[in-house]
């Protein structure tokens, strides 16, 4: 057993012990399953009325069906392209969409362009010098590109992602606590119009600005999420960051392809990070869904020990997993199931050989990642 | 009469639940006023879309998963975060002797750890999911799940709680 095995196996127990503990003093339960149905079914049956307005309004406006994304009854959508069968979920619209349970059930699939796996609609330009790392993923609540700041910094996230063209984002979403999102005015970025997003809750924090959503030169709405400034930058670090975000559709180079899939297998997730300025550690991956039912995760990496944490060989599940690992060129790769292979799909040995690796220097990366 | 069973199956599922979903919802929060709160709006929201639950494999699931968004959702504006500063310990009083240093200790380093990080120890290490059912839980990658899993661990074994633990400092 390595060090990380037994570490959180020790935090397992000890957090086991700390809600025990805490739970000996813990008032009452004011849960009341009883108020949630009352609730709920005010909440069905005004999300009933809402989408038959919603589709009387379309049949009215165009004089015949149409399609209606999931959460638009009022115009608005969550984040992140349409994909067929896609189950976006918005955090800030509770009531109008849920992430479906996993590991059970299809999967949604994340949108592609061609044979890219993971296209961006905008990236970061001007970033704090602390940050030290870069993400783009593309799951199923949508396309995001996320910085974070690295060791011997205080935690910061950035998340950036569009809106699809002609899709205005809901200004008054419903929050878990009962309040509601409000807009705010903000200055204009790059001379486009701009607002926070707060509470209405009377005893909330005025200056919750954590996200901004800002025009783009082509008319889309972009939303920065923002976690771990200090108050006095709460304001000037996004609206600078917004300023200098790169618009345009950007397919992510990745260290290796698929040269095949089976039949019935659906991209479901697909990321890489990688240090914000080059070099260093760098993690890529691939998630699909085989046959409905079975996840293999496709993982990349340099071939070689980690100098920092987070590698797939520290991770304390992935020998829980059945997997097989190949490597050559400076990568490593390895198909990982989720649960064991029936025989029929998931069995990591038949993914591995539909593997290429396009070696270790990001400039013979390929966007040509699907078959 | 459909409403009727309906009402009465997601009933005895929450009633069944509650205990376990207000210990998770307590370690993401600290606060039991708020695990309460945090539950309470994930079985409405259970319950407006129980149809779909109702045909889920994994129920169990399904109702961690939309408390974890719970919580997210209500720390993307930030307002719990300032205005219960994270060191603050909740309201509760726990246990003297060794089980009050312990839950101090436990509450103090969990509360260092940003939303997201804390959302993944406790789905990864309370929870005993795999990377991957935590990213899908997450709805982020699983390259995400460990690197966040990866800072939370280090900035855990800077604390007093995981100190003992054999482990040098990071």
């Amino acid at each position: 057993m390595t060090d990380d095995q037994r570490q959180a196996e020790e935090l397992t127990v000890r957090m086991a012990e700390y809600v025990a503990s805490a739970e000996r003093s813990a008032p009452p339960s004011s849960v009341d399953p009883l108020r949630a149905v009352r609730r709920g079914r005010s909440a069905v049956r005004q999300r009933r009325w809402t989408v038959l307005g919603a589709v009387a309004a379309v049949v009215v406006a165009s004089g015949s069906f149409a399609v209606l994304h999931r959460g638009s009854a009022t115009g608005s959508a969550p984040i992140g392209p349409v994909a067929p069968n896609s189950t976006h979920s918005s955090p800030t619209a509770p009531f109008t969409a849920l992430p479906d349970p996993t590991p059970t059930g299809p999967a949604a699939a994340v949108p592609t362009i061609g044979r890219a796996a993971l296209t961006v609609q905008a990236r970061f330009g001007w970033l704090p010098d602390a940050v030290a790392e870069v993400e783009f993923s593309a799951t199923r609540v949508g396309v995001q590109t996320t910085a974070s700041t690295g060791p011997g910094h205080s935690t910061q996230h950035y998340s950036l992602q569009v809106f699809p063209a002609g899709v205005n984002p809901d200004e008054a979403p419903t929050f878990a606590d009962g309040s509601h999102g409000v807009r705010v005015a903000a200055p204009q970025v790059n001379g486009r119009e701009a607002y926070w997003l707060q509470k209405d809750r009377p005893d909330g924090w005025p200056r919750a600005t954590d996200v901004l959503r800002f025009r783009l030169a082509d008319g889309r709405w972009a939303e920065l999420d923002t976690e771990g400034l200090e108050d006095a930058d709460r304001q000037a670090v996004p609206l600078r960051i917004a300023a200098g975000v790169l618009v345009g559709a950007y397919a992510v180079p990745m260290p290796a392809s698929m040269a095949s899939l089976p039949p019935s297998a659906v991209l479901v997730a697909a990321s890489i990070t990688a240090p914000r300025n080059g070099g260093g550690w760098w993690t890529a991956s691939l998630g699909f869904q085989e046959q409905g039912s079975h996840y293999v995760s496709v993982y990349v990496t340099p071939d070689g020990p980690n100098p920092g944490a987070g590698s797939p060989s520290t991770d304390p599940s992935a020998g829980s997993h059945p997997q097989a690992c190949s490597s050559g060129g400076g990568l490593k790769w390895c198909a990982m199931a989720l649960e064991p292979p029936d025989g029929k799909a998931g069995d990591p040995n038949a993914w591995l050989p539909r593997v290429v690796g396009h070696g270790a220097d990001p400039n013979a990366w390929t966007t040509e990642v699907l078959p | 009469m459909a409403e009727q069973t309906r009402d009465e199956e997601f009933t005895a599922f929450v009633a069944s639940r509650t205990v376990w979903l207000r210990k998770v919802a307590y370690l993401l929060c600290a606060d039991w006023h708020r695990a309460d709160d945090l539950v309470q709006e994930s079985i409405t929201k259970l319950y407006v879309h129980w149809g779909r639950v109702g045909r889920a494999e994994n129920r169990d699931g399904y109702a961690r998963t939309v408390l974890v968004n719970t919580f997210l959702s209500e720390q993307r504006t930030g307002w719990w975060r300032r205005t219960r500063p994270s060191a603050e310990p909740g309201a509760a009083v726990v246990a003297g002797g060794a089980d009050l240093a312990l839950s101090l200790d436990v509450r103090e380093a969990l509360a260092a750890l940003p939303p997201r990080q804390r959302a993944t120890v406790v789905l990864r290490y309370f929870c005993d999911l795999t990377v991957e059912q935590t990213a899908a839980e997450l709805g982020c990658s699983s390259g995400n799940v460990k690197s966040q899993s990866s800072r939370a661990l280090a900035t855990l074994r800077r604390s007093a709680w995981l100190r003992p633990m054999g482990r040098a400092e990071v």
